[in-house]
């Protein structure tokens, strides 16, 4: 049930406690009351959010019991943090259907290694959260459960596709959130929630046992409301892993410590005027606004030509839908999926995905599909890669005089649930999260106020692996902004 | 090819049926619209233009050397051993991933 305040629908119980992780990073409560905070903040506000699709508060509590008794020594840097992992990340024994009816029912037979690495620094998993079906979409409205909402405003969407831990980290239903960003999805739903969001540079975290959707983009990232659990949560989920060969072999610095020393870029790239035409004017009003605080505050700011915005989007949804194609061929109701139909084999398939899948995810597997296809594939897939490998080298670029690039994160405010744009505006909308994922450098949404009463985020941008100096950075600006 | 064959072609393609009512054939017709203004987008842009920006290559060929079998390989469709018996249980396992832990 919601309430209505000022003229919109806020959550029951007011504005959410975002104190309760830095509290508990304190040491004001024990790995049991945080573990307690976070499942009554999940009972007070899931009727109206939505944001899990299983929760799991036995398995919560027992674990936060265990975290409590073990000796100060023994416990792992995460110990007894309430921790929300998106539901295409695979977690020993619970439900992992990636928001699609096909998989409905389906339980993952053993742990993602970011799920391993969690549990083995002393994380209590208190569930899993809801999502656009196999991470496509940008609303978490495509889910083949109910839609999420915004805790800021349930009838809004959080954002997607990681929308689900977004809602539940910015509600304070876990202190922290595990999402997916394969062109933006945790860092526009941490803009949407009000929160911190990253996305580490492609290889640093692990993707074995996360959902493939697009294999070349897809990244595990962090939320929270508290920025030095999102440096903390990255530090334990990152470093290489036998398991996937995309991961890279780099030492992993302390990020927390990073995210706990502000530190103010001396010059930073923004977007011009001609991309800042594609937002809202409160948004305009918004980032004009952050980049002057910074200006204040003692940055050289200088404007810096992006790559075009158009062709980074066209290039992105054709080769996401072309890997997204390929990486689906796998739900067909004989390896994974609930099997739908009789007859001959291929009829099984055919029925299976058409039933199983949503119209968007049909949507993207058939313009995958013909992006493949013979005459298609020379033609256009080729020529989308060496867009790619434009805006890539025009990115880095712009790092030789610029420590970090300074963007908004979504082009406007989020939209009532039911009122969703037409697919072209809502790619389109990707626009300045998908460069980041294009060229595949770390990107961290942050809070930047509000703008018409609702949560406003700018996004830095860093050259690759330069993590550690992004989230000194976000501490610096998110205090002046 | 005329636009239904097309539609049957993609639709097998992707093992998805084909559409039939006219709410599927709408989602199909928006789809390729789509697909042609992302087509259009990257076929007729311009160099992207920046400090960093690509310098000009060589065209490259239509397949990556890379890509190439290399003149020892066995084609790609070469039979391997043991794979006989995996195929007696049906030509439906040839298409899934149950050959792989067999052959090997």
């Amino acid at each position: 049930m919601t309430s209505v305040e000022g003229g919109r629908q806020a959550i029951p119980g007011g504005r959410p406690d975002r104190g309760a992780a830095a509290r508990f990073r304190a040491g004001g409560l024990t790995a049991e009351e945080a573990a307690r905070t976070a499942l009554a903040r999940a009972r007070e506000t899931e009727p109206s959010l939505r944001a899990f699709l299983h929760l799991d508060p036995e398995g919560a509590l027992a674990e936060a019991r265990r975290q409590d008794s073990l000796p100060t020594g023994e416990r792992g840097p995460l110990s007894g943090l309430p921790v929300a992992v998106k539901d295409n990340i695979a977690v020993r024994g619970a439900p992992c259907t990636s928001g699609s009816a096909l998989l409905d029912g389906y339980r993952a037979p053993y742990d993602a290694t970011v799920v391993e690495r969690l549990r083995r620094s002393g994380a209590v998993i208190v569930g899993k959260t809801n999502l656009d079906e196999f991470g496509m979409g940008s609303s978490t409205t495509r889910s083949y459960r109910a839609p999420t909402g915004n805790p800021a405003d349930p009838r809004r969407i959080p954002g997607g596709s990681s929308g689900g831990s977004a809602a539940a980290a910015a509600a304070g239903s876990a202190f922290a959130a595990l999402g997916t960003d394969t062109g933006g999805s945790v860092r526009q739903p941490a803009a949407h929630c009000g929160i911190f969001g990253i996305r580490p540079t492609y290889g640093r975290v692990s993707r074995y046992g996360v959902t493939a959707y697009a294999s070349s983009f897809d990244q595990v990232g962090c939320l929270s409301p508290d920025l030095a659990w999102v440096g903390r949560l990255l530090t334990v989920i990152a470093g290489e892993d036998p398991r996937d060969a995309t991961s890279a072999s780099r030492p992993v610095p302390d990020f927390g410590a990073a995210a706990e020393a502000p530190r103010l870029p001396k010059r930073l790239a923004v977007a011009g005027p001609e991309e800042l035409a594609a937002l809202d004017p409160a948004s305009r009003e918004a980032f004009s606004r952050t980049v002057r605080a910074i200006e204040q505050a003692g940055s050289e700011v200088r404007e810096a030509p992006l790559p075009p915005p158009e062709t980074a989007v066209a290039a992105y949804y054709l080769l996401a839908c072309a890997e997204a194609s390929s990486n689906l061929a796998r739900f067909d109701g004989m390896r994974y999926g609930r099997r739908r139909g009789a007859g001959w084999l291929f009829d099984v398939y055919r029925e299976t995905r058409s039933v199983g899948f949503g119209a968007e995810v049909r949507r993207r597997v058939l313009l995958g599909a013909t992006i493949l296809s013979k005459g298609y594939r020379d033609a256009v897939y080729h020529a989308a890669g060496e867009a790619r490998r434009e805006i890539t080298a025009a990115l880095l670029g712009l790092f030789e005089e610029s420590e970090f690039l300074l963007l908004p994160t979504t082009v406007g405010p989020p939209h009532r649930i039911g009122e969703e744009p037409d697919p072209g505006a809502e790619y389109d909308s990707d626009r300045f999260t998908i460069l980041a994922a294009l060229a595949r450098v770390p990107a961290i949404s942050l809070p930047a106020g509000e703008r018409e009463g609702l949560p406003f985020g700018v996004q830095l941008v860093a050259p690759p692996w330069r993590e550690a100096p992004l989230l000194s950075a976000a501490a610096a600006v998110a205090e002046i902004v | 090819m005329n636009r239904e064959q097309e539609i049957r072609k993609v639709c097998a393609l992707s093992r998805l049926n084909a559409p039939e009512t006219e709410e599927e054939h709408h989602a199909y017709s928006t789809a390729r619209e789509t697909l042609s203004s992302l087509v259009e987008r990257v076929i007729g842009r311009a160099p992207v233009e920046g400090p960093g920006a690509a310098p000009e290559e060589e065209p490259r060929p239509a397949e990556e050397p890379g890509c190439r079998l290399r003149e020892d390989e066995p084609p790609a469709d070469a039979r391997p051993e043991g794979a006989e018996e995996v195929r007696a249980l049906g030509p439906e396992r040839r298409d899934g991933l149950l050959l792989v832990p067999r052959v090997l």
